[in-house]
């Protein structure tokens, strides 16, 4: 009883966190958080980033936003990061940390 | 041949699939120094070195458990280490990685005498809450735009980002995994159940892009659905 109550607990509580999330059965819930990276470079070109030059596998539940941004800083030099979040057009700009 | 047997040798198969499958995701996330690490749990990783044989493990076992040789420890080892993979990193982490676990784990546990019954009363309620869940975690803006749907079927398929089209599927998809959840629970309802889940798994596997994780997916959930028969309760 116990494993099942975890069974129903788990998912249910990813039910109320933002999708798709981890451990709760959230099989092509929803969209990744961001998509279409590209780096600010130095002199103000912007240069689309490869994602699978820095992701082994993709998944809509990767934490991108958390993962990415420092290691395309740290790696590139640029002075920013830019991504779309997947339902809005306009891009958003991180700056870099160096 | 026993449900029960069916469901240990689709399981094992499965888990040998999947050990292929992440192979070179395994290799590639040990030893290529551009891949960002995301972890999940802090296990220790596997060296570059060692990533090829955790995979070569994983098969093994899994074949170990469709031969039904030592199936309460095999079994138990292929869940653990199932169990170390998908938590090592976000990008390791599969739902279906999941399932494959909490299967092993159960499998393994009826094949004793002790767990039998209430291992197999699990494995019948596993499908209800993958599929329950599965129809839950859909009910959301994103994907009833169809969106989400458009963007993971096949392109030969032609279908748009947007419009009544994808989001008439995306409406579809949940009908269909909570008409299976509840099917399964239900003794009258089960063949139709089985049917409409046979179709569905078929679907995933025509439609969707990652063919090969939707053919060890089905594989798993249709040899847990003969064990749906031999109990009148779920």
């Amino acid at each position: 009883m116990g494993f099942l109550a975890v069974q129903i607990a788990v998912p249910s509580w990813q039910l109320t966190r933002p999708r798709p999330a981890r451990f709760g059965w959230q099989m092509y819930a929803a969209g990744a958080e961001a998509e279409a990276f590209s780096v600010v470079g130095r002199d103000g070109s912007v240069t689309s980033l490869a994602l699978d030059d820095f992701v082994v596998r993709r998944r809509d539940d990767l934490d991108l936003l958390r993962f990415l941004p420092p290691a395309i800083c740290a790696r590139t030099g640029a002075l920013a990061v830019r991504y779309r979040r997947a339902a809005a057009s306009e891009p958003v700009e991180i700056p870099c940390r160096h | 041949m026993s449900p029960l047997t069916i469901a240990r040798v689709g399981v094992g198969l499965a888990a040998t699939v999947k050990a292929l499958e992440f192979w070179p995701v395994l290799v590639r996330l040990a030893g290529d120094p551009r891949v960002v690490q995301m972890p999940l749990a802090p296990w220790p990783r596997p060296s570059a070195a060692a990533a090829p044989w955790v995979a070569a493990g994983w098969a093994g076992l899994g074949l170990t458990v469709a031969a039904g040789k030592a199936v309460p420890v095999t079994g138990t080892l292929l869940a653990v280490l199932v169990g170390y993979v998908l938590t090592l990193d976000q990008q390791t982490y599969s739902n279906h990685l999941y399932l494959l676990s909490l299967l092993a784990l159960l499998l393994a546990l009826a094949h004793t005498r002790r767990h039998r019954e209430p291992a197999l009363a699990l494995l019948r309620w596993q499908l209800v809450v993958v599929y329950g869940f599965a129809a839950a975690s859909k009910i959301n803006g994103d994907f009833l735009s169809g969106r989400v749907i458009a963007e993971n079927l096949h392109p030969a398929f032609g279908v748009p980002a947007a419009g009544p089209l994808p989001a008439s599927l995306a409406v579809a998809a949940i009908a269909i995994e909570v008409f299976v959840a509840w099917s399964l629970l239900r003794h009258r309802w089960r063949t139709a159940g089985v049917i409409v889940g046979l179709a569905l798994h078929l679907a995933f596997v025509l439609a969707i892009t990652q063919t090969i994780a939707m053919i060890a997916f089905a594989v798993m959930c249709l040899s847990i659905y003969p064990l749906a028969f031999t109990t009148a309760e779920v």
